[in-house]
């Protein structure tokens, strides 16, 4: 114990020299960072290419095997092979898929949770809109890509709000900074989620821009310039089903009022809080290389694909014109969370029963002792 | 309004009574009373509720203090060696959490490490617990040290390059990382004593910390 504790006493006094020299220590990590992160240097792309070399998306995040992108045209590809040196990943066609606009009702049973109240009668709920990534800007407009503190996307979060509050949306829009813009900001923005959820949302939005180049996002409507807004869904996550569900419905929904507007949806690793509720969404609002205005306007526009999802059309809020296929949607995706949930609980009430026996072996043998009282 | 259907209100209910049962079951491990335990999970509940605390860009829920104040109790009522471990543990914690925020991946979607960040914490603290003499106690006071310790280095950090930003801890409540990780780092402290405990039945008798494992 004394050899254990003078070798912690000494790690702790490197260590301790490490952290109190925070400028040179950030330089250090900063270097680090930039070989092994998975976003590239600002001006680098990750290309998704598909079977005859087409490129599906462009972005600064680095891509890998297992990934899966639901494009523009509703074709869901998965990364089959990744080129590091060249960054191009391999995408497959994996299935086109028919979206359909599962109904608010489907999605909430899925979940577990239902609507109260009836649709005329609803007040228009609560938007929770935060930002975990603060210092994310635009380059064009705010000169450059990142600015330690709050950044060019919280103004594109204020123009989110106040276009779902013009259209009398009660909208609850965090200011808290999650900085410093490192592995810990999603853990600290986690708070956050927390708080918002606890004012009982309808849904929370974490929006973000992207890092790609500026054509990847640049979208013309009519004669306007807007950016197109992409959803991230984690794949590590027990809400996954029901978060496919809400990104492919809002994507089904815009692409109805605003073709384009969703250039697609990435499935990701990680699961950027979403675990938390199944009703929450994280958005790229643009990327680095549009300028802020256009992100303000594309962002606009996709709230209004919010207020009619959650409180617009009967056909999007569930009453009686609820699609068939929706239905089924919706119920696949509430077997699949009530599953996850299901083994969680088991997996939980499992380990207690193990630690209440004193041991596994212990909790074996109160098991064989049980049938052994049975069959007599 | 959007309200929970019986059913997963049910298994909501279910989930919590296992969860506050391994929590009590952990607290009972610190050497707490099984009513001390249950009347700590209470409090940290209700704490949540409260309004928090904001102090010098500080924002702390009630709920956390309640758990530092275990901490400190745990740490005034044992041995000096026990007590030296147990905050030995808690800036090793503090540290490896600290630069795992800073060197690996912004995204916690790497490709070559997926580790939540959330969990880093409870899973260093248990590992650095049981290395330095397989101690639970440590392990638990080591994880909200550690986690503590993070947010203080980063309020530190924000404050040298004049960002008035505030710091939340425990705002979560028995969802925050504060709270999660003492669970998970006397979990695996617990696991893997047991596992080798099964390994070397019979041939040893293993070296245990001071609060007895």
């Amino acid at each position: 114990m004394v050899n254990s504790t003078k070798h912690a006493v000494l790690i702790f006094v490197v260590l301790l020299g490490f952290l109190t020299n925070l400028a040179s220590a950030q330089e250090l990590t900063e270097r680090i960072q930039d070989e092994i992160d998975e976003w590239l240097t600002v001006g680098e792309y990750f290309q998704m290419v598909n079977e005859d070399g087409e490129v599906l998306m462009e972005s600064g995040r680095v891509l890998v095997e297992g990934d899966e992108y639901l494009t523009s045209s509703n074709q869901l590809y998965r990364v089959v092979r990744v080129d590091s040196e060249r960054n191009i990943a391999h995408a497959e066609l994996v299935d086109t898929i028919e979206l359909k606009v599962t109904p608010l009702s489907e999605l909430m049973q899925a979940a577990g949770l239902t609507l109260a109240g009836s649709v005329d009668s609803e007040p228009r709920g609560l938007i929770g809109v935060y930002h975990t990534h603060n210092a994310e800007s635009y380059v064009p407009t705010d000169g450059t890509d990142s600015i330690y503190g709050q950044g060019g996307i919280h103004k594109v979060g204020d123009a989110f709000a106040e276009t779902l509050r013009g259209r009398g949306i009660e909208v609850e829009h965090s200011d808290n900074l999650h900085l410093p813009h490192d592995r810990g900001a999603y853990r600290r923005s986690r708070e956050t989620a927390l708080e918002l959820l606890s004012q009982n949302p309808d849904a929370i939005f974490d929006i973000h821009r992207d890092a790609a180049p500026r054509d990847a996002y640049a979208l013309q409507l009519e004669d306007e310039w807007v950016t197109s807004v992409q959803f991230v869904v984690g794949r590590q996550n027990q809400n996954l089903g029901v978060n496919r569900e809400f990104a492919q419905s809002m994507k089904a929904l815009a692409d109805q009022v605003y073709p384009g507007l969703v250039k697609g949806i990435f499935f990701g690793r990680g699961n950027y809080n979403q675990d938390l509720s199944p009703l929450t969404m994280l958005v790229e609002a643009g990327a680095h290389t549009n300028s802020r205005e256009a992100a303000e306007k594309g962002i606009s526009l996709f709230a209004e694909v919010v207020d009619l999802y959650f409180y617009g059309t009967a056909e999007a809020r569930g009453t009686e014109e609820g699609t068939k296929a929706g239905t089924e949607q919706g119920s696949r995706a509430a077997t699949r969370s009530v599953t996850g949930l299901l083994v969680f609980v088991l997996a939980g009430a499992g380990i207690f029963y193990v630690i209440n026996a004193g041991g596994l072996g212990a909790a074996i043998d109160r098991i064989k002792n049980l049938f052994r009282i049975k069959q007599r | 309004m959007i309200t929970p259907s019986v059913s997963i209100l049910i298994l909501a209910l279910v989930t919590a009574v296992v969860a506050l049962g391994f929590a009590e079951r952990v607290l009972e491990r610190m050497r707490l009373s099984s009513t001390a335990a249950i009347i700590v999970l209470l409090a940290m509940a209700a704490a949540h509720f409260l309004p928090d605390i904001e102090f010098q860009g500080l924002t702390i829920n009630l709920g956390a203090l309640v758990l530092l104040g275990i901490v400190i109790y745990l740490i005034v009522t044992t041995t000096a060696q026990e007590a030296l471990r147990a905050v030995i543990v808690g800036l090793i914690t503090g540290a490896v959490i600290w630069l795992t925020d800073k060197l690996l991946p912004v995204d916690p979607s790497s490709a070559w490490f997926s580790l939540d960040p959330l969990f880093v914490g409870g899973i260093a603290s248990g590992l650095i617990a049981y290395v330095l003499g397989r101690s639970r106690r440590s392990a638990f006071c080591g994880a909200i040290l550690g986690t503590i310790l993070v947010d203080l280095a980063n309020m530190m950090e924000l404050m040298q390059a004049g960002i008035p930003q505030s710091i939340h801890v425990g705002a979560g409540g028995l969802l925050a990382s504060v709270a999660i990780s003492p669970l998970i780092a006397v979990a695996i402290a617990e696991g893997i004593g047991e596992i080798r405990e099964r390994l070397h039945r019979g041939s040893a008798v293993p070296s245990g910390g001071e609060d007895g494992e």
